[in-house]
């Protein structure tokens, strides 16, 4: 029978972190030996190169922000506000996340509480190091040697971090051990609510000088102001300490200040290993999120789209009768999926952001009217924006449905009925999201001044669009999803494991090849256009007429993708689907 | 002087809210040493969360835990080290091959010169040519047996199997079971968590049916058989099934 373990666990966590590392870089190195990994990671690198050696990245950039007063003093302030919102709702998200796997084995391991902190601590070192070496490289070259501005920032993203775990592991206590955990951490409470209350106050402060204020420079005056005064210096005092070092110009500069950041970082580390919070459900389930959360941003739910926890109790756009064709079923499932994936509060956020944005440009213009024609604006060019990117993030067909496609070939359907179905139900729900935006830009437009006069024109335009889109939308999507269907080995099916440079490569190739797909797709309808336009002129019935010889046009193309991709789907052979 | 702590599971009023949804209420039970519990309930009735509560995985919202004499929340790591749990969904991690698992597990859990040990449970559970392999490229049962593998190697005296078949093919259910008896024969306290309830009726002493977080029934094979006396001579399905009847 095994005895406790008294020593510490902490050799143990390196040899995994050590073998994992090792064992996923040989991985890597394998997977360069099949085409597609190795011709996307050379687009991969290719890409990065070129970001990296733009302007982007200028050297000199670091030095001179750090140089500039209004930076310096407000970076502080941005970070305060990072934190408030980690101590008031996202501190328990990610920062002591354990995967399934180390819930499983880990957690039921004779480990104390600590330790498991220690490991989750060494593994974000993972991140941080690389991290802090490249960020220095790229930015840091100036003044400062980038090791020293390496150093500086693993301090700043560690002591973020060990923050953003103090923060999780109060929330925790509070949360798990009610009454008692409130007592047990009350100083830690206290002192964030007289900080945060402090901090509010300078945020209001500045945001009523901003309104006073007539000019950017005005503007800036006023922040610093703000920001001088002392209780913001106080609130902002450890900020700065951890900051300082980063921003400093010359090695003389950055020695006492790296000192004091190494020293509010230890505390943080004390503060952490000593705060015996059951954060392991806690964790569990941030966990479980993010690995949702990968699976979301593999599948190519980006973003904010990728954080959606999928509500099964959410009605269906519309019902599904229990007769009828078939294939609709298939399209009513992949609508359900879009809108389930919809979230209530990411759509309050976005109108909130709207309201703002509204505000804001209000208090810019001084004017109402052009306030909201720019808002108007803003809409309708999201809507158009979309139809170039919305086909990449919107994927609620094949590009998701190849995961299960052996469920898909067993269903009793021709194989172009449930092409059509699954490239329908991505083009018309990204469709609907145009025609929402555009409402919104009409609507907003409608009591602007900007279409005065036109707002006819408008109209027609979005009738237009009505008839438009959802066959543009379905050549765009109908190119997305021959990817999946004619190259099934070259998708990046929901789920698999990958990730890094070939990714992006990947990534990269998709977007340069649909694209010019796309571009080919629209040429004809266009030449069909501009040729009715060429032989009737420019009145109001040839115009209607270039409109119907483009939808033809259109729609016969997209005929002929479906009866293309059709036969190429019931020919796939499951086996070449990327594992 | 050193008390000898008896290998055994006592569950004292075991609570586990989720928000206000009550998972698991006031449960109580033991397990001797030596002995097989068998934990049966419909789905959604509260095994699983039963299970990882004893496990230490789920902090429990009310009760206490006590494993082999420790109590669960104040002396975790001496309670841990006597324990394996067996998951009927075995997550493993990504990058560390089968045998790697095995040597991490072994220094985890302090087993003493682990590298006899990990040779002889990779040839028992035919893990042998896949040693090299990461997860990703083992099956569901032989994913199903390095998790039972890792989970035997510190030689556990309390040992909770979640459905434990899943995915097993015939020569390695029949290992299992055969590890089970044997476990509980040494005095270790085992609860076997299925819904194969032949199983259950072929290697428990004592059931515990729970319904909907909470004890339905507690007792041994002839106890359950006794408690419907209009079901005399059906097996535990039959019994099993008439006592958790109406519930959806």
């Amino acid at each position: 029978m095994s005895v406790p373990i008294r020593r510490s666990p902490l050799p143990h966590f390196l040899y995994y972190l050590r073998t994992s590392a090792w064992n996923r870089g040989h991985l890597i190195v394998e997977r360069l030996r099949t085409p597609r990994y190795a011709i996307a990671s050379l687009f991969g690198i290719a890409y990065l190169g070129l970001l990296f050696s733009t302007s982007l990245f200028d050297p000199d950039l670091a030095t001179l922000r750090a140089g500039d007063p209004l930076f310096t003093a407000s970076a502080p302030l941005v970070l305060a506000l990072f934190a408030s919102w980690w101590w008031l709702w996202g501190g328990h998200t990610d920062a002591l996340a354990l995967t399934p796997a180390q819930v499983q084995i880990l957690v039921p391991a004779p480990l104390r509480r600590p330790d498991l902190i220690r490991f989750r601590l060494m593994q974000v070192q993972l991140a941080i190091v690389p991290s802090a070496l490249v960020l220095s490289y790229l930015f840091g070259r100036g003044g400062l040697p980038w090791p020293l501005r390496a150093v500086a920032l693993w301090m700043l993203f560690t002591t973020l971090h060990l923050h953003q775990a103090s923060a999780s592991l109060v929330q925790a206590s509070a949360l798990s051990q009610g009454a008692m955990g409130w007592r047990r951490n009350r100083v830690a409470i206290v002192f964030f609510v007289l900080a945060f209350g402090t901090l509010m106050w300078a945020v209001g402060q500045v945001m009523f000088e901003v309104r006073a204020a007539d000019s950017v420079e005005d503007i800036a005056a006023s922040l610093l102001s703000v920001l001088a005064s002392p209780a913001a210096r106080i609130v902002l005092f450890p900020f700065h300490l951890v900051l300082a070092p980063t921003f400093a110009g010359s090695v003389s500069a950055w020695l006492l200040p790296a000192v004091l950041a190494f020293a509010v970082l230890f505390l943080h580390y004390r503060w952490v290993i000593r705060t015996d919070a059951t954060f392991e459900e806690a964790a569990a389930a941030a966990g479980r999120r993010r690995a949702e959360r990968r699976l979301a941003i593999r599948a190519g739910r980006r973003s904010k789209m990728a954080d959606v926890r999928v509500r099964g109790d959410r009605p269906a756009p519309f019902p599904l009768s229990p007769t009828g064709t078939p294939a609709v079923a298939l399209f009513w499932k992949n609508c359900v999926a879009f809108s389930r994936q919809m979230r209530v509060v990411s759509s309050a956020v976005i109108g909130a952001v709207l309201v703002i944005l509204y505000l804001l440009m209000v208090i810019m213009t001084g004017s109402p009217s052009d306030a909201i024609d720019t808002l108007g604006l803003v809409l309708v060019a999201s809507g158009a924006i979309l139809t170039v990117f919305g086909p990449l993030g919107i994927r609620n067909d094949l590009r998701d449905d190849m995961t299960r496609f052996d469920v898909l070939r067993s269903y009793p359907l021709s194989s172009s009925s449930i092409v059509i179905a699954e490239v329908a139900a991505s083009a018309l729900s990204l469709t609907a999201l145009q025609l929402a935006l555009f409402s919104g830009g009409l609507a907003c437009l409608a009591f602007g001044e900007l279409a005065t006069g036109h707002f006819m024109v408008l109209l027609y335009g979005f009738a237009a669009a009505i008839l438009v889109l959802p066959a543009v939308n379905g050549i765009s999507m109908a190119i997305q999803n021959a990817g999946a269907v004619v190259l099934p080995a070259w998708v990046q099916k929901s789920g698999t494991r990958g990730g890094g440079i070939e990714v992006i490569g990947h990534q990269m190739l998709t977007l340069a090849f649909t694209g010019a797909l796309l571009i080919v797709a629209l040429t004809f309808p266009a030449v069909a256009a501009g040729v009715v336009l060429l032989r009737l002129g420019l009145g109001g019935a040839a115009l209607s007429l270039a409109v119907i010889a483009a939808l033809v046009t259109l729609w016969g193309e997209l005929a002929i993708a479906f009866t293309f991709l059709g036969d190429v789907f019931e020919k796939t052979d499951p086996s070449e689907i990327a594992t | 002087m050193e008390i000898e702590r008896p290998d055994r599971i006592e569950v004292e009023s075991l609570t586990k809210l989720y928000g206000d949804v009550a998972a698991v209420t006031d449960l109580s039970f033991s397990v001797g040493a030596g002995e097989i519990l068998g934990l049966v309930g419909l789905n959604g009735a509260g095994k699983t969360t039963t299970l990882r509560s004893v496990a230490g995985i789920i902090p429990p919202s009310g009760g206490t835990i006590h494993v082999a004499g420790h109590d669960l929340a104040e002396e975790p790591v001496e309670a841990k080290s006597r324990l394996a749990f067996i998951p009927d969904e075995p997550q493993l991690f990504d990058y560390l091959n089968v045998q790697e698992h095995l040597r991490f597990i072994g220094r985890i859990y302090g087993v003493e010169n682990p590298e006899a040990p990990i040779a002889e449970l990779l040839r028992d559970w035919e893990l042998v040519d896949h040693a090299k392999k990461l997860p990703d490229q083992l099956s569901r049962g032989m994913r199903q047996k390095l998790a039972i593998a890792c989970g035997l190697l510190h030689d556990p005296s309390v040992l909770l199997f979640d459905e434990p078949l899943t995915g097993l093919d015939p020569g390695s259910i029949r290992r299992i079971k055969s590890t089970i008896r044997s476990r509980a024969a040494a005095g270790g306290a085992v609860i076997l968590s299925s819904h194969l309830l032949h199983l259950v009726e072929e290697l428990c002493d004592r059931v515990l049916v729970i319904q909907k977080g909470r004890l339905l029934f507690a007792g041994t094979m002839s106890e359950i058989k006794d408690y419907r006396p209009d079901l005399e001579g059906e097996g535990l399905e039959d019994v099993f099934l008439a006592l958790t009847e109406g519930d959806p």
